[in-house]
C-alpha cells in the first residue's frame, strides 16, 4: 500500500461520477474501483463513501437501484443519471482548471 | 428539484424501509470486505475483525447517511412531536385544562375577529362583487336615501356604473289559505338584479321588462329561505299565485340559497318591480313623482377599471348640478359612494370601534391565558431540569433542547387553537342564526373565512411562542452543575419578576370585566323600573299594520272599534287601548309645536314633541299616570276639536308652574289648534338612557293611520293575554296578521337588548379571566412550593409554624392580588362612563358591583392556593431534606 492521501472537500463526490461513469456499481465496487484506479492512493472508508452515494442520489446525479452481485448476492446498484452525466463534465473542466493553475502557481514559486 | 423531494419524502415516509435498506447496503459492504480478506489468507473470525476494525463504527455511519438525506430536522421534529405528546398523555389533567382555556381564549378571539372581519372586509356572495358600490345620501341620516326623479337622473346621467339600481325595504303581508304572514320585502328597478349579475335558483330574477308598465307587472322573485320555510320547497313553486298585501303575483323565481340581498344586516324574503310601489304601500305611488321625497336606497356596478372615487366625484358633480336645477328638493346632497358593507358611512366606523375593543378584550383573555400556561408550563419544567441538565451535561446541543421544549408547547397551543376554531365556529354558527326579536328581517350573516383561518393560524404561533419562551429560557440557562446537585434555585432572581406582575394584571383585567358586567346588568335592571312612565307589569300587546292586509282607513277604524269593543266584554280584561306606537318602540313620530302665544324667532328655535294617536283607556292600560286635566271621553269625536293629552315635561316647558290645561298649540304655524285636555307623568320614549323628551299624545279617531299596536291589562298570563288578543282579532278578520305579539315587559326589554349583550359578553369574558387567574395564581403558588421544597423542609425543622410556612408561600400572591383587584376596580370606575355611553347613549347611574367582583376574585384566589398550601404543609422535613 502506498501513501494514503486525504481527499479534498468535493473531491470524492467527482471520483464517485467518474468511476460510475463506466456502468453501475455497488457501493463496495465503487470503493474497490477506486482503490484501483488511484493505485492505492484514496482509500475510500464506508464512513464517508456511503453519505456521499446517498448524497448524489438525492441530488437527482445517481440512480440506485437493487440487483444481484457477482457472487449471487442482493446488491445496491448505483448508475450515473443524465444530470449526473451533465455534473461530471462539469466538474471534471472545473477541477482541471483548478490543478492546472494550481500547479502553474506552485511551477512559479 | 422533483427528485430531491420525491427521495426526502421517502425519507420520510417510508423510513423503515429506508432504513432497512441502508442496513442491507452496510451489511453487504462489510460481507465483501471480509470475503476479500478471507481470500488474502485470513480465517473468517480474523477477516471480521479486521473488516470492523477498517471499516468503523457501523451506527455512527449510519448517522451520515441520515445526514446526507437531508431530512434529519424534520426526523427531529418529529421526534420531538411524539415525545411532547407522550410526555402531556403522562399528565392529561394538565394537558386537558391547558388546551381548554386556550380554546376558551382562542375561540372568543375567532370569534371576535370573524365579527369584525365581517363588517369590515366581506363581500357580497356574488359575481366581481368588488365591483359594486351603494351610494348614499348622507344629508339625512339615519335613512341614506334618494328620490325617486334623483335616482333617475344619476341613472341616465352617469358614465361610471355599468348599471345603477334602486330599491326599498317595505313590510310585506303574503297570504295563503287564508292565513297571512307578516315579512319583510324589497321594491327593486328592474335593473336591480342584473346589477348584482344574481341569477335564479328555479324560475327567473326580475328584469327591466317587469319595470316598465304602472301597476302592470304583478310579479315576485322570493329568497330560497322564504321557499323553503313558507312554502315548504314546493317544486312547482315557479308559476304559483300568492296574496301580498291583499294583490295576487305571480312567483317567477327562487334565488339561489347564499343570496341574502343587496345588504349584509338585512335579508329580505321578497322582491317586486317598483311598478308595484302603490300595491305594496298604498300612497307610496305619489313618491315616485316628488323629487323633495328621499326613500330610495342606491347600489351601482363600476365599469370595469373605474375606482370608486371616480366614481364618487362624478356622482358628486351630478349632485351639484341637480342642486342646481332643483335647489329646494335636491340641494345640498352630501353623498358618498362605498363598498357595501355591513353598515355604513358612520354606523361602519362606530361598529370597527366596538368589534375593535370587543376584539381587544378576547385578545387580552388570551394573553392572560397564554401567561397562565406558561406559569404550568415553568413548574414543569422546575420539576424537568435535572434531566435537562443531564442531556446537557452529556453533550445534547443547546438549539436540540429548545427545540423540545418548544415543541410540547408547540402541540398544546395548536390544539388549543384548533379546539378553539371549532368553538368559534359552532358560536358563529349560532350567532348567524340568531334572530334579534325585532319586527325586521335582521341577520348577522357572520362567517369565519379565509382570514380567519390565518387569524387562527397567526394565532397558534404567537400562542405556542408566548407559552414557550419563558420555560425554555430557564431550562436551558440553568446551571448544569447547580441543577445537577439539585440546588434548583433560579440563578437570576428579580424581586418582581415578569410572571408575578402578570399575575397581577390578569386578576385586574378580570375585576375590570366582572365589575363592567355587573355595572351593565345593574343600570339596565334600574332603567327598566325608574322613571319608565308605564307599570308593564299585567299589560300585554300586538301590533298590525291594517293597510298590508287591503284595508282602507275607513275599515281600519271599523276594525278597531270591534276590537276594542270585543276585547272590554272578556272575561279578566281591565281595559284595552290602540296606540299608533308604543313609547320605546324602534319608530316614532316627531311634529312641530307651535304653542299658542310662545313665539319662535327663527324655524329652527320651533320645539319638537314625539306625537303618538292613542284611544281613550290608553293611559289605564299602559299605566301611565295621569297628574292633572282629564282621560279621552266620548265627546272628543272625529269632527269636534282636537283634543291631546301632554306630558309633564310638555306642560313644564310651555307653561312653567302654572297650568297647562285649556291652552293650544298647533303643528304647522297654519294648521287647526289642539287643545291641552289632560297631563300624564313623564317616562322613557326614546331609549332607557335618554332624559325626558315632550310628548304629545292625540286622539286616534280625530287622526288616524292604519298602523298600530293594541294593548290590554288584564289578570290573565301574559301568554294568555297575548292568545287572548290573537283569538279575538282572528275572529274579526282571520287575515289580518298581528306581530311583536307579546308582554309589554318583555318588549320594552327588548330596549336593554344591547345592554344585555353587552353584560353577557363582558361577565362571559369576566369569568374566563377569573378562572384563567385562579390558574395562574395556582401556577406560581405549585411553582413556589415545588422549588422552595428543601427551604420549607428546613425552616419547619427548626420549628416554623405552619402559619409562617402559608405567609412564605402566598405572601407574595396575597400581595398581588390585593394590587390586581385595586388596580382593576381603579380602571372600571374610570372606564364606567365611557361603558355606559357606549351602551346607552349617555351616562346612568347604576350600582357599582366592584364588592362582589373582588368578592369573587378573592375566593377564586383561595380556592387556587388551597392545594399547593396544603402540599406544602404536608412537607416532612426529614423527606424533603433527603429527597434531593
Amino acid at each position: 500500500m502506498g501513501e494514503r492521501l486525504e481527499l479534498p472537500q468535493g473531491t470524492l463526490d467527482l471520483l464517485i461520477l467518474k468511476t460510475l461513469a463506466l456502468g453501475p456499481l455497488h457501493g463496495w465496487a465503487v470503493s474497490e474501483r477506486l482503490e484501483q484506479i488511484s493505485h492505492d492512493a484514496f482509500q475510500v472508508g464506508q464512513g464517508s463513501l456511503y453519505p456521499a452515494l446517498h448524497r448524489l442520489e438525492r441530488r437527482g446525479w445517481i440512480a440506485a437501484t437493487w440487483g444481484v452481485s457477482e457472487n449471487n448476492r442482493k446488491a445496491r446498484y448505483y448508475e450515473l443519471t443524465r444530470a449526473g452525466r451533465k455534473q461530471l463534465g462539469a466538474e471534471a473542466v472545473a477541477w482541471r482548471k483548478l490543478s492546472a493553475a494550481v500547479g502553474h502557481v506552485l511551477d512559479l514559486a | 428539484m422533483p427528485s430531491d423531494l420525491t427521495y426526502r419524502l421517502r425519507a420520510i415516509f417510508r423510513r423503515g424501509a429506508v432504513e432497512r435498506e441502508l442496513d442491507d447496503e452496510l451489511r453487504f459492504h462489510t460481507e465483501q470486505t471480509v470475503e476479500k480478506l478471507m481470500r488474502s489468507g485470513m480465517t473468517r473470525e480474523q477477516a471480521a475483525r479486521q473488516a470492523r476494525l477498517t471499516l468503523g463504527g457501523v451506527e455512527q455511519e449510519k448517522e451520515l447517511c441520515r445526514d446526507a438525506r437531508g431530512t434529519r430536522l424534520i426526523e427531529e421534529t418529529w421526534q420531538d412531536l411524539r415525545y411532547a405528546l407522550r410526555g402531556l398523555r403522562a399528565s392529561p389533567v394538565f394537558a386537558a385544562t391547558a388546551v381548554l382555556m386556550l380554546a376558551l381564549g382562542a375561540g372568543a378571539n375567532v370569534v371576535a375577529f370573524s365579527v369584525l372581519n365581517t363588517v369590515l372586509f366581506r363581500k357580497l356572495p356574488v359575481e366581481r362583487p368588488e365591483e359594486l358600490v351603494q351610494v348614499t345620501n348622507q344629508t339625512h341620516p339615519p335613512l341614506p336615501t334618494f328620490s325617486y326623479p334623483d335616482y333617475r337622473d344619476f341613472r341616465d346621467r352617469n358614465h361610471v356604473f355599468s348599471a345603477l339600481a334602486a330599491y326599498r325595504l317595505f313590510p310585506m303581508s303574503l297570504s295563503r289559505d287564508g292565513r297571512s304572514q307578516r315579512l319583510w320585502g324589497y321594491v327593486v328597478t328592474g335593473n336591480y338584479f342584473d346589477t348584482l349579475r344574481e341569477g335564479a335558483f328555479l324560475g327567473r330574477v326580475l328584469a327591466p321588462a317587469d319595470d316598465r308598465l304602472e301597476h302592470a307587472n304583478p310579479v315576485a322573485v322570493i329568497s330560497y329561505g322564504c321557499w323553503q320555510r313558507r312554502f315548504g320547497g314546493d317544486p312547482g313553486i315557479v308559476g304559483r299565485q300568492a296574496a301580498i298585501g291583499g294583490h295576487s303575483y305571480t312567483i317567477v323565481g327562487v334565488t339561489r340559497p347564499q343570496f341574502f340581498g343587496s345588504d349584509f344586516l338585512f335579508s329580505p324574503e321578497v322582491w317586486v318591480p317598483m311598478t308595484m310601489l302603490e300595491e305594496v304601500h298604498p300612497g307610496a305611488h305619489a313618491w315616485k313623482e316628488h323629487r323633495g321625497g328621499p326613500f330610495l336606497m342606491m347600489l351601482g356596478r363600476l365599469k370595469p377599471g373605474v375606482a370608486i372615487s371616480r366614481a364618487e366625484s362624478e356622482l358628486r358633480g351630478i349632485a351639484a348640478q341637480l342642486g342646481r336645477e332643483h335647489p329646494e328638493q335636491s340641494g345640498g346632497m352630501k353623498l358618498s359612494a362605498d363598498p357595501p358593507g355591513m353598515f355604513d358611512g358612520p354606523i361602519r366606523s362606530a361598529g370597527a370601534e366596538l368589534g375593535a375593543m370587543v376584539t381587544g378584550i378576547a385578545g387580552l383573555v388570551l394573553l392572560v391565558a397564554a401567561t397562565n400556561l406558561a406559569g404550568l408550563l415553568l413548574a414543569r419544567g422546575a420539576a424537568r431540569s435535572k434531566e435537562i441538565a443531564l442531556r446537557l451535561a452529556l453533550g445534547a446541543s443547546r438549539g436540540r433542547l429548545l427545540r423540545q421544549l418548544f415543541a410540547e408547547s408547540g402541540l398544546l397551543a395548536v390544539t388549543g387553537c384548533a379546539a378553539g376554531l371549532a368553538l368559534a365556529r359552532c358560536l358563529i354558527g349560532w350567532l348567524a342564526a340568531w334572530r334579534p326579536p325585532v319586527d325586521m328581517p335582521v341577520r348577522a350573516n357572520f362567517e369565519i373565512d379565509v382570514r380567519g383561518w390565518w387569524f387562527t393560524a397567526a394565532l397558534a404561533v404567537a400562542t405556542s411562542l408566548a407559552l414557550g419562551l419563558a420555560p425554555a429560557l430557564a431550562a436551558v440557562r440553568a446551571g448544569v452543575a447547580q441543577a445537577l446537585k439539585g440546588d434548583s434555585g433560579a440563578p437570576r432572581r428579580r424581586r418582581w419578576p415578569m410572571r408575578d406582575l402578570l399575575i397581577g394584571a390578569q386578576v385586574a383585567i378580570s375585576i375590570l370585566l366582572l365589575a363592567g358586567a355587573g355595572l351593565v346588568a345593574g343600570s339596565i335592571r334600574q332603567a327598566l323600573h325608574i322613571g319608565l312612565g308605564m307599570e308593564p307589569a299585567r299589560t300585554s300587546i300586538a301590533a298590525f299594520d291594517l293597510c298590508q292586509d287591503g284595508y282602507d282607513d275607513a275599515r281600519g277604524r271599523e276594525f278597531e272599534r270591534r276590537l276594542l269593543e270585543r276585547l272590554r266584554a272578556q272575561p279578566g280584561v281591565e281595559s284595552a287601548a290602540i296606540a299608533s306606537t308604543i313609547p320605546l318602540d324602534l319608530g316614532w313620530i316627531v311634529g312641530k309645536i307651535y304653542f299658542e302665544g310662545a313665539s319662535a324667532a327663527r324655524a329652527s328655535d320651533v320645539q319638537e314633541a314625539l306625537f303618538y294617536q292613542v284611544t281613550p283607556d290608553y293611559f289605564r292600560t299602559v299605566g301611565t299616570r295621569p297628574l292633572a286635566g282629564r282621560d279621552f271621553n266620548a265627546g272628543d269625536r272625529p269632527g269636534a276639536g282636537y283634543v291631546a293629552a301632554v306630558n309633564e315635561t310638555f306642560a313644564r316647558a310651555f307653561a312653567g308652574n302654572a297650568s297647562v290645561i285649556g291652552k293650544r298649540f298647533r303643528t304647522r304655524p297654519d294648521s287647526g289648534w289642539i287643545e291641552v285636555v289632560g297631563v300624564v307623568e313623564s317616562g322613557k320614549h326614546v331609549s332607557l338612557s335618554k332624559g325626558p323628551v315632550l310628548a304629545v299624545y292625540v286622539l286616534r279617531g280625530q287622526v288616524y293611520s292604519t298602523s298600530g299596536t293594541v294593548a290590554v291589562r288584564s289578570n290573565l298570563r301574559p301568554g294568555e293575554a297575548v292568545s287572548l288578543i290573537r283569538r279575538t282579532a282572528a275572529a274579526i278578520d282571520p287575515a289580518v296578521t298581528l306581530y311583536d305579539a307579546e308582554s309589554l315587559a318583555d318588549h320594552l326589554a327588548l330596549q336593554a337588548l344591547p345592554g344585555r349583550v353587552a353584560a353577557t359578553a363582558l361577565s362571559g369574558f369576566g369569568l374566563l379571566a377569573l378562572l384563567l387567574s385562579a390558574t395562574g395564581i395556582y401556577g406560581v403558588v405549585a411553582y413556589a412550593v415545588t422549588l422552595r421544597t428543601r427551604e420549607i423542609g428546613i425552616r419547619m425543622a427548626i420549628g416554623a409554624r405552619a402559619g409562617n410556612v402559608v405567609r412564605l408561600v402566598v405572601g407574595r400572591v396575597a400581595v398581588l392580588l390585593a394590587a390586581g383587584v385595586l388596580a382593576g376596580g381603579a380602571a372600571a370606575s374610570l372606564l364606567a362612563p365611557l361603558l355606559l355611553r357606549t351602551l346607552f347613549g349617555g351616562a346612568s347611574p347604576g350600582r357599582f358591583s366592584f364588592t362582589a367582583a373582588a368578592l369573587a376574585m378573592a375566593a377564586a384566589g383561595v380556592a387556587a392556593c388551597w392545594f399547593p398550601v396544603r402540599r406544602a404543609l404536608g412537607i416532612e422535613p426529614a423527606v424533603a431534606l433527603r429527597s434531593e
